[in-house]
């Protein structure tokens, strides 16, 4: 327990004496600082002080600094201060707090406009870098996959195949469970609003036409952009940050060949197939809602699925798997390639990869619309 | 020792964020020797390295390695290249989800064409050149010591039989026992396998015991030379590293 500090000011015989008591430590710094101000104030311009040290406790180097910082404010205003009563190793002590106490801590610059228009042309400037980088990545990969069409010899079969499990398979099972309950969503929202005009059986339809050509193929690749996107981006991060990418290089891998491509590969094969499961999840959602909701039976619900599809439903959905494949592939190696040291840019490179790849498939996804509307799809 | 340069560096320039780095760095190394390469911190020792390696692009320059230029050679000729010599990175660099064993089993696989036994048994002979028990092959980078970690790391640069081995500060963070014995490694590995080494380190034993010749970054330039030329040089530098009183409480004992 430290007992409370205190500075007095002892005026005798014309000598002005600042006084501190007590123990001047950093818990104390607190109300150190006010008593000083106080103190300060009222000794006022003075030609001479002596700082006595009989009466001061414990003394760490935030108390000195304290101390220090009084005698330089006397000092500036014309004051010539004296020492007198501190043993010669505490005089040492506050003597090393000496010059600390001279320097003036900075005030922080305050961000004005100016700093904002900076922060704004340098997020720019660093979107335009990130875009050559993208084309260059982009061009890279084109070149290792066709290296490896050439020379099929050289693809990584173990670590695509590894790709694909971890991708594709330990993904089947919440694939599966989301696209069931996605579609039994889609069902209740639809059936509410189809009962106003009597035409719930068509709940079916919504439910299949949707999920077919939109909703099995963009959950599942969300899902996926969530689970291997971040995986991508992270697993190759930290290989960055121990510098197992660079031991690599100097063994002669080469990193697009060994990572890049087994994860790009593994997700375009593993995206279509998944959302091939999602899709049979999602109708198998639709027909248990199709009970509960319209008291259907499930050969009434399979005829009324076969009646509501077309040729190009289902390849309308499925075609878009192996293009969201590859944007999420490619986003999450780009990023975790563009790594540099540390752990906070581990975490901060993967969830942009995410989120830019959910991005990109959204846009791919849009970007189908209109090209399938378009061509009467 | 002697005889024609096994590594040429002519003239580096390097760059990093606006700030030349290297400016017109030259370097020899010849075969069988081990040269040190020292400098103060910041004065791109371990840069010099990566530029070397490839690791780092370079504004201009050359280096040849057994005559050829590097960068002028084709990317298959390159990595072919790579097989001749071996990296000891500072921290390992061990790729953490594989086995001190399949560490070393990386290289072998990527150049050669070997059976699985074949392989394993290789690797199992370089973890036992570099000093690792048997047990310690099947362990993980997570569970090994500092000092276990830069011998896999040794054991896998050595897997391909290198000519030139790459060690960057070794012996950092090593306690001294560990770091003598790995001193101790590298002199009986040069002179049992004939290697040339080049050492960037800090560690005042390993350049007065190990190194050969040392080159000394200063200015961003090499200048090369035996402990006795350094000690020797008037640059001001030169003279607070090679007569501080570390190094001088070193050279007094001997």
């Amino acid at each position: 327990m430290a007992t409370a500090p205190d500075i007095d000011v002892w005026r005798e015989n014309g000598v002005v004496s600042l006084v501190p008591s007590g123990d001047w430590v950093i818990e104390r710094t607190a109300e150190l600082r006010r008593r000083l101000d106080q103190r300060l104030r009222e000794v006022g311009a003075v030609a001479e002080v002596v700082c006595r040290g009989e009466r001061l406790g414990r003394l760490d180097t935030s108390g000195a600094w304290m101390l220090q910082q009084a005698v330089a404010r006397l000092r500036a205003h014309g004051a010539s201060v004296s020492w007198d009563g501190f043993t010669p190793d505490r005089w040492q002590f506050l003597q090393h707090l000496a010059p600390v106490a001279e320097q003036a801590v900075p005030a922080p610059r305050r961000t004005g406009p100016l700093d904002r228009l900076e922060a704004l042309g340098r997020a720019t400037a660093g979107g335009g870098s990130h875009l050559v980088g993208a084309l260059a990545f982009l061009g890279q990969l084109t070149l290792t996959l066709l290296h490896t069409l050439l020379h099929p010899g050289r693809l990584r079969v173990a670590a695509t195949v590894a790709a694909m499990q971890r991708a594709g398979v330990n993904a089947l099972p919440i694939v599966a469970l989301m696209a069931f309950l996605i579609s039994i969503v889609i069902a209740y929202q639809g059936a509410t609003q189809l009962a106003r005009f009597g035409a719930e059986i068509f709940t079916v339809n919504l439910t299949t036409v949707s999920l077919l050509r939109e909703m099995g193929v963009l959950l599942t690749a969300v899902l996926v952009a969530g689970r291997s996107g971040s995986a991508f981006a992270a697993e190759i991060g930290v290989m960055r940050v121990n510098q197992e990418l660079d031991a690599m290089q100097t063994i002669g891998m080469d990193p697009f060949e060994v990572l890049v491509l087994p994860r790009v590969l593994a997700l375009v094969v593993m995206l279509p197939l998944l959302t091939m499961l999602a899709n049979l999840a999602g109708l198998a959602g639709g027909a248990l809602s199709a009970h509960l909701l319209i008291q259907i039976s499930p050969e009434q619900y399979l005829i009324q699925v076969r009646a509501s599809l077309t040729d190009t439903t289902f390849w309308v959905g499925i075609v878009k798997a192996p293009v969201f494949g590859f944007l999420i592939a490619t986003a999450g190696t780009f990023w975790g390639l563009r790594v540099r040291g540390s752990a906070e840019s581990v975490g901060r490179l993967t969830t942009v990869a995410v989120v830019q790849s959910i991005f990109m498939v959204i846009a791919a996804d849009a970007a189908f619309s209109v090209l399938f509307a378009r061509w009467d799809w | 020792m002697g005889g024609e340069a096994l590594l040429q560096v002519d003239g580096l320039c390097t760059r990093v964020a606006g700030r030349r780095v290297h400016d017109g760095l030259d370097l020899a190394v010849a075969r069988g020797e081990v040269m040190g390469v020292v400098g103060g911190s910041g004065s791109g020792k371990t840069m010099l390295l990566r530029a070397i390696l490839g690791l780092q692009p370079v504004e201009s320059g050359r280096v040849r390695f057994r005559g050829r230029d590097l960068w002028a050679l084709s990317r298959a000729e390159r990595q072919a290249l790579y097989a001749r010599w071996g990296v000891v990175f500072q921290q390992g660099a061990l790729f953490t989800g594989l086995t001190v064993r399949e560490n070393v089993e990386v290289p072998l696989r990527e150049h050669l064409r070997l059976s699985r036994q074949l392989c394993r048994e290789l690797a199992e002979v370089k973890v036992r050149l570099v000093g690792l028990a048997a047990e310690d092959a099947g362990k993980f980078p997570a569970e090994l010591s500092g000092g276990m970690i830069r011998r896999a790391a040794l054991a896998r640069a050595l897997a391909l039989e290198p000519e030139l081995l790459f060690l960057d500060e070794p012996t950092v963070g090593l306690d001294p026992v560990a770091a003598a014995a790995f001193d101790d490694l590298i002199r009986y590995l040069r002179r049992t396998l004939g290697l040339t080494v080049v050492v960037v380190t800090h560690d005042l034993y390993t350049l007065v015991h190990l190194c050969d010749r040392l080159g000394v970054l200063v200015e961003k330039r090499l200048v090369t030379g035996t402990l006795d030329d350094m000690r020797r040089d008037d640059h001001p530098w030169s003279r607070a590293y090679f007569h501080g009183p570390r190094m001088e409480a070193l050279l007094g004992a001997e």
